[in-house]
C-alpha cells in the first residue's frame, strides 16, 4: 500500500480544511494573473463528479454498502489524471481538493492531462484481501465509462497499489472484451507498469532538491539532510539522495525516529523496518522524535509524511536551507511568509512530488504505444520535464517576487485558463 | 443606431495605462506593448510581418497571445512582463 507515515503532532494540525486551502490557492493565483471572472468561475468549480454506493459480500456473509467517489475537476488539456485512495476518512470535499491540485500539477509539468481524483470510504487493512479484491472490482464497474484510456485515467494513491490497479485494469478489460493497459498508471510492470514507478516521486523529490541546494550555492555532495517520512516516497528520496552523496543525518516514520551526525545508511534502515515495521531503535542511531526534526540546523529538509506539517506555530523553529515537499501541503499558508523571509527556499508540493504523475504520464505513452522503455531511460526524461518545471517556476518567482508556492500555481492556473479559453465554450 | 463620438478632453482622467517590454527573439529585439483598459489588456508585438494582437483580462495570457507568432510560451510570456500594477 502507498502509505504516509508520520502522525500530525497534535500543535501542528492545519485548521483549514483540504478543500479551503485548494480554493485560497487558486484564488491567489487568480488574482496574480488578473484572470477574467468568466475563467475563474469555471475552474473554481470541478468539471463532474460521481458518487456511488454499492454492496459487497463480505467473507462473513454480511452485506456491506461502501460509498466511493471520483470528481474531474478539469479537462481542458486532456484526459482526466489522479489517483484512487481507500482511507476511512476520505469524503467529496477532500476529493474535490486533490482532484483540483491534480489539474494544477499536471500543468505545471506540462503533461497533457486534467486533474481527477478518486476515493472509497474504507480502511483496507481492516478487509481480507479477497474481500478488498471484491471491493475495488465492484468500484471499478460503478466506475465504468468513467475512465478510461482517453477519458480519466487512475493511479496509486493512499491506501492502494499496483495490485489494486491490476485488478482495475482486468476489471475494465473484462468487461471491455479486450485488454486496456492504459486504463490506469501505477501497475505492476508485467502487466504493462513503466520502470522506475515505484521510485519515481522519490525521484523527483531528489531532482528538485538538488536544484534548490544549487540555487542556495549548496551542493548535494554533502549537503546535510533530514528526512520526515520512511514510507514510499521518503525512502526512495532517502536512498537517492544518500546516493548523490547527501548526508542523511536525521529520519522519522510513524514510530519514532533516529539520528546520527555521522550519517544513516538507507539501506540497513530499510532493512531493520522490514524486519521491525519502524526504524525507531536501529543499530548506530540516537533516537529524535518530528519537533526536533524539524528544528535540525541541515541543508536540506525532506518533508514526506503528512499534511501540516509546518505551521505557523514552528515556522519560526526551521533552520534548513531548503524544504522539500514531498507529501501535499505539509507546509501550512501561513508559515509560507515566515518561511520566505527567513529565506529558506520551498520547493512546494505540486512541483516536488510530481515525479509520480510524470512517470505515469511515460507509462500512459509507452501502454498507448505498446513499447518499453528501459529504467534509465524513464529516469533521464523524469529529470528533463521535472528539472524544466523548476526552472519555469524559479524564473517567476524572481521576475515577479513571489514566494515559489504562488509561482508555480500562476504557471499552472495560466496554463489551464488558456487551454480554456482557447477551447472556447459548448454550444 | 446613434453613435456619439466623444473626443477625450485635456484633464480627463485617462482609464489605460500603458505598459512595455522588450523581448529577443532569435537574435531579434522585439517590443511588446501593454495597454490597459478599464476591463483587461490588449497586447501587441512587432514582427516582421506586421504587429500582432492578444486580449484578455490578463496582461499575462494577453501577452502570451500577442507573442505566440514569434515562438514565445506562457511562461516565457510571464516572465517577460513581470510585475505589473494590478
Amino acid at each position: 500500500m502507498t502509505t504516509l507515515d508520520t502522525p500530525r503532532p497534535a500543535a501542528a494540525i492545519a485548521t483549514q480544511s483540504a478543500l479551503e486551502s485548494a480554493l485560497a490557492q487558486f484564488d491567489r493565483a487568480a488574482d496574480h494573473l488578473q484572470l477574467a471572472p468568466e475563467t475563474r468561475a469555471i475552474l473554481r468549480v470541478p468539471k463532474r463528479e460521481w458518487t456511488v454506493n454499492f454492496p459487497v459480500r463480505m467473507n462473513d456473509g454480511h452485506i456491506e454498502v461502501f460509498t466511493g467517489y471520483r470528481v474531474q475537476h478539469n479537462m481542458a488539456r486532456g484526459p482526466a489524471k489522479g489517483g484512487i485512495r481507500f482511507h476511512p476518512s476520505t469524503d467529496l470535499d477532500e476529493v474535490r481538493a486533490l482532484a483540483m491540485w491534480m489539474t494544477w500539477k499536471c500543468a505545471l509539468v506540462d503533461v497533457p492531462f486534467g486533474g481527477a481524483k478518486g476515493g472509497l470510504t474504507v480502511d483496507p487493512h481492516r478487509l481480507e484481501p479477497d474481500e478488498l479484491q471484491r471491493v475495488t472490482r465492484r468500484f471499478a464497474t460503478e466506475l465504468q465509462g468513467v475512465i478510461g484510456p482517453e477519458i480519466d485515467i487512475p493511479a496509486p494513491d493512499v491506501g492502494t497499489n499496483a495490485q489494486t490497479m491490476a485488478w482495475i485494469m482486468d476489471t475494465v478489460s473484462m468487461h471491455a472484451g479486450h485488454t486496456v493497459p492504459g486504463v490506469v498508471t501505477g501497475k505492476p510492470v508485467s502487466l504493462g507498469g513503466s520502470e522506475g514507478r515505484a521510485d519515481a516521486t522519490g525521484m523527483g523529490v531528489m531532482f528538485t532538491a538538488e536544484r534548490a541546494l544549487r540555487e542556495a550555492g549548496l551542493n548535494m555532495n554533502g549537503a546535510t539532510v533530514a528526512v520526515q517520512g520512511f514510507g514510499n516516497v521518503g525512502e526512495a528520496a532517502a536512498r537517492l539522495i544518500h546516493e548523490r552523496g547527501g548526508k542523511l543525518v536525521a529520519i522519522t516514520d510513524v514510530g519514532g525516529g533516529v539520528r546520527n551526525p555521522d550519517g544513516l545508511d538507507p539501506y540497513t534502515l530499510k532493512r531493520f523496518l522490514d524486519e521491525h515495521g519502524t526504524i525507531a531503535g536501529a543499530p548506530n542511531t540516537q533516537p529524535i522524535d518530528n519537533a526536533e526534526l524539524l528544528a535540525l540546523d541541515v541543508d536540506l529538509l525532506v518533508l514526506a509524511a503528512l499534511e501540516g506539517q509546518i505551521t505557523g506555530n514552528n515556522a519560526e523553529d526551521v533552520r534548513a536551507r531548503v524544504i522539500a515537499e514531498g507529501a501535499n501541503g505539509p507546509v501550512t499558508p501561513d508559515a509560507d511568509p515566515i518561511l520566505d523571509r527567513k529565506g529558506v527556499i520551498v520547493v512546494p508540493d505540486i512541483l516536488c512530488n510530481a515525479g509520480g504523475v510524470i512517470v505515469s504520464y511515460f507509462e500512459w505513452v509507452q501502454n498507448l504505444q505498446s513499447f518499453a522503455w528501459p529504467a534509465a531511460t524513464v529516469a533521464e526524461r523524469l529529470e528533463q520535464v521535472i528539472g524544466r518545471a523548476y526552472d519555469e517556476v524559479s524564473a517567476v518567482r524572481q521576475r515577479e517576487g513571489v514566494e515559489a508556492r504562488l509561482a508555480a500555481h500562476m504557471i499552472a492556473v495560466g496554463r489551464v485558463a488558456e487551454a480554456q479559453q482557447i477551447r472556447g465554450r459548448y454550444p | 443606431m446613434s453613435l456619439l463620438l466623444e473626443i477625450d478632453a485635456p484633464g480627463t482622467e485617462p482609464a489605460w495605462q500603458i505598459e512595455r517590454r522588450f523581448v529577443t527573439v532569435g537574435g531579434v529585439r522585439r517590443t511588446l506593448r501593454l495597454v490597459r483598459f478599464a476591463t483587461g489588456w490588449v497586447a501587441s508585438a512587432d514582427t516582421i510581418s506586421g504587429p500582432t494582437v492578444g486580449v484578455d483580462r490578463s496582461p499575462y495570457l494577453a501577452a502570451r497571445r500577442a507573442l505566440e507568432p514569434l515562438g514565445v510560451g506562457l511562461v516565457e510570456a510571464m516572465t517577460v512582463v513581470g510585475k505589473i500594477g494590478g
